[in-house]
């Protein structure tokens, strides 16, 4: 056998081992990053819409109240989301008719993409309105 | 044959990986670039909507209490929308522009029963209060690479009164 013919056949099945080392290392990570993005998307527009109903909650009764995480809760629920991982901000606990509320929902996220990474993203969603109680 | 084949294919894996990443980096900046631009709508949306909400609250308490229908008192409407408006966008930050200057230079429509409302075309059935505002917004990866380009997006929102 000669050397040349060793060479040769040395470069059979390089391709394949090529596409074993690339389709992991680039195609999956990017293709997952999509899919990672989607999915933090995802839990914003749901905590924004939780942050959202909570304020319109805040406004009915006059600030912070038990009926006002119950909202927040079921809306983070009905988004897949664990209500006892968001931290719930509402603020002033008691306001009176014409004062503004601001209620705020914050979830600290992950990002994980293989062979790329994993990152800490934390996202909020707050929102402001006005007190319709008269005390 | 076979030898000049398995010649012919060294590398061409890596290279097809070479070409293809930039194409690949590039959708993947255009779906974060869409994602993140659509996600700022729906957020500026609802708080257009917010800010309509809170506009609501102007009642002519007066002419509810000598049993009149329901209606605005329209300076207090239009003032109640801006401020709020303001206020929900300063939530955003890193806004190229003012939450107040894009709250000042939203359009506010007070409309009364039976009025035509100029931002959605509808002629209302109830008081409501409608606005439209033109909310500039960074483009998101471009402006981590310094270069930030801003994208108009323009909202409205909507509220009616009802007693």
């Amino acid at each position: 056998m000669t050397l040349r013919r060793l060479a040769d056949r040395s470069e059979r099945g390089l391709a394949t081992v090529e596409a074993v080392l690339v389709v992991p290392l680039v195609l999956v990570p990017i293709l997952l990053a999509v899919v990672v993005f989607g999915r933090l998307e995802h839990t914003r527009l749901v905590v924004d819409a939780a942050a959202a109903a909570g304020a319109r909650q805040a406004a009915v009764v006059g600030g912070d109240s038990a009926s006002v995480r119950q909202r927040i809760a079921a809306e983070l629920s009905d988004g897949g989301i664990d209500p006892s991982r968001a931290v719930v901000i509402v603020e002033p606990a008691v306001a009176g008719w014409g004062e503004p509320i601001r209620v705020r929902v914050e979830i600290a996220e992950q990002a994980a993409i293989p062979f790329a990474g994993n990152w800490a993203v934390p996202l909020s969603g707050e929102f402001v309105t006005r007190s319709e109680v008269t005390r | 044959m076979i030898r000049g084949a398995s010649r012919h294919e060294r590398g061409q894996v890596a290279l097809y990986a070479v070409l293809l990443f930039p194409l690949l980096m590039l959708i993947l900046a255009l779906v974060l670039t869409v994602g993140t631009l659509e996600g700022a709508r729906s957020r500026v949306r609802a708080q257009l909507d917010m800010a309509a909400l809170t506009a609501t609250q102007a009642l002519d308490f007066a002419a509810l209490a000598r049993g009149e229908p329901p209606q605005l008192v329209v300076a207090e409407a239009d003032r109640l929308a801006r401020e709020y408006l303001a206020r929900n966008l300063a939530t955003i930050g890193n806004l190229p522009t003012s939450p107040a200057a894009i709250a000042s230079s939203a359009e506010v429509a007070v409309l009364a029963a039976g009025e035509r409302d100029p931002i959605t075309g509808v002629i209302v059935e109830v008081p409501t209060v409608s606005i439209r505002a033109v909310v500039p917004t960074r483009v998101p990866l471009l402006n981590l690479v310094g270069i930030g380009p801003v994208v108009n997006l323009t909202v409205s929102g909507s509220a009616a009164a009802r007693t």
